[in-house]
């Protein structure tokens, strides 16, 4: 008993969750409302796009990859589906021309890693440029405003006093844990990311498994930015920039091994929520905006250490 | 058999080498036929000023942690951290601007010292570390500042960033000398060796008896430095410092090192390239300003020539290890073996270039 109590105590994403149990709580007996339902969730809903995004950018990194260009596409398939939902077409297509467009720059990532075998950093170092670039040069005299409320409700619309942004979230988190846990695209990916070789010698389709990775995050990012701009009305060139940093952060807090084949989507989840729980706290708590981004960076560390220990300590467990 | 692979390595460094130089050609011929004021002298200056120092200084930075298989993310956050520090310590607390200067690089070699210890010791990872430690200075500089631009230097001060010495802006005779110190050190000394030593095989070098812990903490407190005088001119160049500084300046940087056929995989690469890299973006800014494109255009341009360069590698080791099994097959005896150990070695290096790109000191994968 007393041992399965430390197996799970030890749990990277039960220890996640305490800790984000501990940060709500300790700032809710401070600022009452902040556990509120309301309060919670404004939270979620400002963990949304990392959250979405963080999804894609697991199953990379698991899979022994990295993609760098999740901002970009985000960027870019708000673009995309803003203008198409000005022509006042059914939302749907706006939502399926985002989606596309983020899959179909995902696939370009793809190909330039499993074909064109560069580095996934360099590849996606240079269409972080390049996608964010080519995008913001072509429809730079066309603003995105004045989009149909029918469209704007993907953004902003709620169920259950839940807005969709939440429930879309939410419902991508379960399907990519299950997916990721259950199915044997989740396994593969596993074993790509822990011994590439030794997954190539057993007779997998390393390319194609590494290269859905990608077109998966980039569909994901597009989403993203499908709800981004939905939410937001308009999208700027700029928007979503430095926004790989946000997730990679989150990914990571989560528990992923950073060279492939570890990790979860239920870390990445709880990962995202705390990195967000604390920027709201921040801002409850009367800390000052300008040192949020010094106490993130805190948390980074501070969380990735501990994992570092954890994962030493169990080594050393192994081999006695 | 060392001579073998020696002279097969450095025929592939000189093919790349020749094409960098003749990417920066190309660009500087099409600008000087389509723009009769780019070859101005007052033009040149403008490069060397606005365009090329600064990100030179982080390109060093970033090449000497890519050499040793390492990654910075956090070069210009510790830039911005620099000149906040500068702006700071003079606005806020009347401290002489010289001693704040040196505090402001202190602060920078702290910054990267730090960097390198969360590596070296505690053991994560170089890409997590920097992106936390990217956040944190990040973070610092606009705790301090509170957002406000701060600024007001002496013009002893500016001078650096404004000045010009025989007609060249002071802060590139300032760069240049950075150059020769860092290229001799890692082309000509121990701890040179040492650094490729690390980048191409870190568990070989810790066992050969290289203090590779000790070097981490030299490699990355080195790389502070060097950003951390950009931050200084660049602090003289606007006669103010801001937090958003740079910002997103790691991705230019690492570009920079990549085009200058600095290897990513570590182990391999020139500052003389990374120099180059820089110049090539330099220009290519600095050309499309002057056609009147905007800075989108400006960064497609870049992730272009970006992956131009990535597949020239890729093409440059697969002929490598193609030649090596054909001299494999040609002879027999010792012949045959140095090229099938070239091989092996350029095996080991394809591998490395499809797997996760960041690679590095940390032991534990976090």
């Amino acid at each position: 008993m007393l041992k399965w109590l430390k197996g799970v105590v030890t749990n990277r994403e039960v220890l996640l969750a305490l800790v984000l149990l501990a940060v709500f709580l300790g700032v809710g007996i401070r600022v009452p409302r902040f556990v509120s339902r309301g309060s919670i969730i404004n939270l979620l809903f400002d963990a949304s796009t990392v959250g979405i995004v963080a999804i894609g950018l697991t199953i990379v990194i698991i899979g022994g990859g990295i993609d760098i260009s999740i901002g970009s596409i985000l960027v870019a398939s708000a673009i995309m589906a803003g203008l198409i939902a000005q022509e006042d077409v059914s939302p749907w297509i706006a939502v399926g021309t985002g989606v596309a467009g983020g899959a179909a720059l995902g696939a370009v990532n793809a190909m330039l890693i499993t074909k064109l075998k560069i580095p996934p950093i360099v590849a996606t170092l240079a269409t972080l440029s390049i996608f964010r670039g080519v995008l913001t040069e072509l429809t730079k005299s066309k603003l995105i405003g004045g989009l149909p409320s029918s469209f704007t409700a993907i953004g902003k619309g709620r169920v259950g006093g839940v807005p969709y942004p939440v429930w879309i979230m939410l419902g991508l988190f379960v399907v990519a844990a299950l997916a990721m846990r259950f199915t044997g695209f989740g396994r593969v990916v596993y074993s790509i990311g822990s011994n590439e070789a030794a997954a190539r010698l057993s007779g997998v389709a390393v390319s194609r498994y590494q290269a859905l990775t990608y077109v998966i995050s980039g569909s994901l990012a597009g989403l993203a930015g499908v709800v981004f701009v939905a939410r937001n009305g308009t999208v700027l060139p700029t928007s979503g920039s430095g926004l790989e940093l946000l997730v990679i952060a989150a990914v990571v807090v989560g528990g992923t091994n950073i060279f492939g084949g570890e990790g979860s989507i239920a870390g990445t989840a709880v990962a995202a929520v705390l990195l967000q729980t604390i920027t709201s706290a921040m801002v409850v708590l009367g800390i000052s905006s300008a040192w949020q981004g010094a106490v993130i960076g805190v948390t980074i560390l501070v969380g990735v250490t501990i994992f570092v220990f954890g994962q030493r300590r169990r080594e050393r467990e192994l081999l006695a | 058999m060392g001579a073998r692979t020696g002279r097969e390595a450095s025929r592939i460094t000189g093919a790349r080498d020749i094409a960098t130089v003749f990417v920066l050609a190309a660009v500087i011929v099409s600008f000087a036929l389509l723009e009769p004021v780019f070859l101005s002298t007052r033009n040149w200056v403008d490069i060397g000023r606005v365009y090329y120092t600064e990100l030179a200084f982080m390109a060093v930075s970033a090449t000497i942690v890519i050499i040793i298989r390492g990654i910075d993310l956090s070069v210009a956050a510790i830039f911005a951290l620099t000149a906040v520090t500068i702006g700071v310590l003079v606005v806020d607390h009347s401290v002489n601007i010289w001693v704040a200067a040196i505090i402001g690089l202190l602060v920078g070699t702290a910054a990267g010292l730090l960097n390198g210890v969360l590596i070296a010791y505690v053991g994560i990872s170089p890409i997590v570390t920097t992106l936390g430690t990217l956040t944190l200075y990040r973070g610092i500089s606009l705790g301090i500042t509170k957002g406000r631009n701060l600024g007001g230097f002496p013009t002893s001060f500016t001078d650096l960033g404004q000045g010009t010495v025989l007609g060249i802006p002071t802060q590139v005779w300032g760069l240049a000398a950075t150059l020769i110190i860092v290229a001799v050190v890692l082309g000509r000394t121990v701890a040179g060796r040492w650094m490729y030593a690390m980048g191409g095989n870190p568990e070989a070098s810790r066992l050969s008896g290289i203090p590779v812990r000790r070097m981490t903490l030299v490699v990355y407190s080195s790389a502070g430095l060097l950003a951390a005088m950009g931050g200084v001119v660049a602090a003289a160049r606007f006669n103010t410092s801001r937090s958003d500084f740079a910002t997103g300046g790691e991705f230019n940087a690492i570009t920079a090192a990549i085009l200058g056929g600095v290897s990513i995989a570590g182990g391999r690469g020139k500052i003389a390239g990374a120099a180059v890299g820089a110049m090539i973006i330099a220009v290519l800014r600095n050309g499309l300003t002057l056609r009147g494109f905007s800075g989108f255009v400006q960064i497609v341009a870049i992730g272009l020539i970006l992956l131009g360069a990535a597949i020239v590698d890729r093409a440059l080791v697969a002929r490598r290890t193609a030649q090596g099994v054909a001299t494999q097959l040609e002879n027999g005896g010792e012949e045959g073996e140095s090229a099938a150990s070239a091989t092996e070695s350029t095996i080991a290096e394809q591998d490395s270039g499809g797997a996760p790109a960041f690679t590095g000191g940390g032991p534990d994968g976090v």
